[in-house]
């Protein structure tokens, strides 16, 4: 069990969902204009992104309302648990890559909030020596996305995509911080990833 | 002279039997409809088990729920999984042994919702085993070896390093299964 104590499953999971409506509360505009406007390629991946994210987002809050036995037990829901916990294991998978191509299409976004766009500007626009943060922020970010496509593989991620490992296998002889080092590393790999084909997108468009 | 030879060969017994560890090989398990091998007749833990009796030497006990769970895969994860939510104690049949007189015990259980099934708490929870030696083994289909946290908690014991067996690889692949109990067994 990836959880010593069950309940916090439980709690995270229903803190996430908060957090959740509120950012799609907070971007509803985006909704709204869905049907607005000229849909480019660039414009089609976002949506297509966005749109399996919140299929992803409602099974997974639906199932995990049906196998929830501490925060959601007042329900009563005593059927139905065969076909939530496959949900909820397929559609946390999934979810999980598209929010790293989510992060990955709004990366610009983020960093400029963060100050980290700022930051590698005004390294870059600063003295020649200072372009080093440039560089070395680019190896980086392609060491950790080699890293990430390699604990895809190794966690075999895939198998949960499609199903061929039904069930949530915790490796406790590699443990928790490796778990989130990999995880973390994975999502750098799909937003690199994405990050890659939509400039190449843009590229084109342009062209 | 006789009666020296008769009191030699009773010490040498004595020695011997006391020399030669009690083994009891404890487990649940489950036939009817079970994820990735269908209907069966015989449970994929109760095959494990029987590998580890017959290597070892040790004593068999089935542990059994008083109510036997649906016959229905979906039907009997629905009722597993409001035993766990409610960390109900589900009846058992009785049992004629008394595991608390073995030096080690094997327990094994299939792995429903990343713990044990609940009949196991109810059973492990009868006896004192604190500072026993427990070999925990499993079946499972992709989740490994879970429920062992639960399983020291409960029991208090020395829970060695455990044994986790794909349930379809148990039930269709016995010799691989053989290798891996003959592998863990020592």
């Amino acid at each position: 069990m990836f959880f010593p104590w069950a309940p916090a499953h439980e709690i995270i999971g229903v803190l996430l969902i908060v957090v959740w409506a509120v950012h799609v509360y907070a971007n509803r505009r985006w909704f709204k204009a869905i049907f607005c406007g000229r849909y480019n390629p660039y414009r089609i991946v976002q949506t297509v992104v966005n749109c399996v994210m919140l299929v992803c987002a409602l099974f997974l809050a639906i199932s995990g309302v049906m196998l929830s036995n501490h925060v959601f037990a007042f329900l009563g829901i005593e059927s139905g648990a065969s076909f939530a916990r496959t949900a909820h294991l397929l559609a946390s998978h999934w979810y999980f890559v598209f929010i790293a191509l989510h992060i990955g299409l709004h990366v610009n976004v983020i960093f400029s909030r963060l100050g980290i766009a700022r930051f590698i500007a005004g390294a870059s626009g600063a003295a020649s020596s200072s372009r080093g943060v440039v560089v070395v922020s680019r190896i980086a970010v392609a060491l950790a996305s080699a890293y990430g496509v390699y604990a895809f593989i190794e966690r075999g991620l895939w198998k949960y995509l499609t199903l061929q490992q039904p069930f949530f296998f915790m490796d406790m002889e590699r443990g928790y911080v490796l778990f989130f080092v990999d995880y973390i590393a994975m999502i750098v790999a799909f937003a690199v990833a994405i990050i890659f084909i939509s400039s190449l997108i843009r590229l084109r468009q342009r062209g | 002279m006789k009666k020296l030879i008769l009191i030699l060969l009773t010490v040498l017994m004595g020695v011997s039997m006391a020399a030669e560890k009690k083994i009891l090989v404890a487990y649940y398990s489950r036939v009817d409809e079970n994820y990735g091998v269908g209907e069966i007749t015989k449970g994929n833990t109760e095959i494990v088990a029987e590998m580890i009796a017959k290597k070892t030497g040790g004593t068999l006990l089935h542990v059994e729920p008083a109510k036997e769970y649906p016959k229905k895969y979906d039907d009997c994860i629905n009722v597993a999984k409001k035993e766990l939510a409610q960390d109900a104690r589900p009846a058992i049949k009785p049992v004629n042994m008394n595991p608390e007189e073995f030096d080690e015990i094997y327990i094994g259980y299939p792995v429903w919702w990343g713990e044990m099934p609940m009949p196991m708490f109810t059973f492990l929870e009868k006896y004192n085993l604190k500072g026993k030696t427990i070999h925990p083994f499993v079946t499972h289909e992709g989740s490994g070896l879970s429920g062992v946290q639960r399983l020291k908690k409960v029991t208090g014991a020395n829970v060695t390093a455990g044994l986790a067996i794909y349930g379809h690889v148990a039930q269709n692949e016995r010799e691989k299964a053989q290798k891996e109990v003959d592998k863990w067994v020592k």
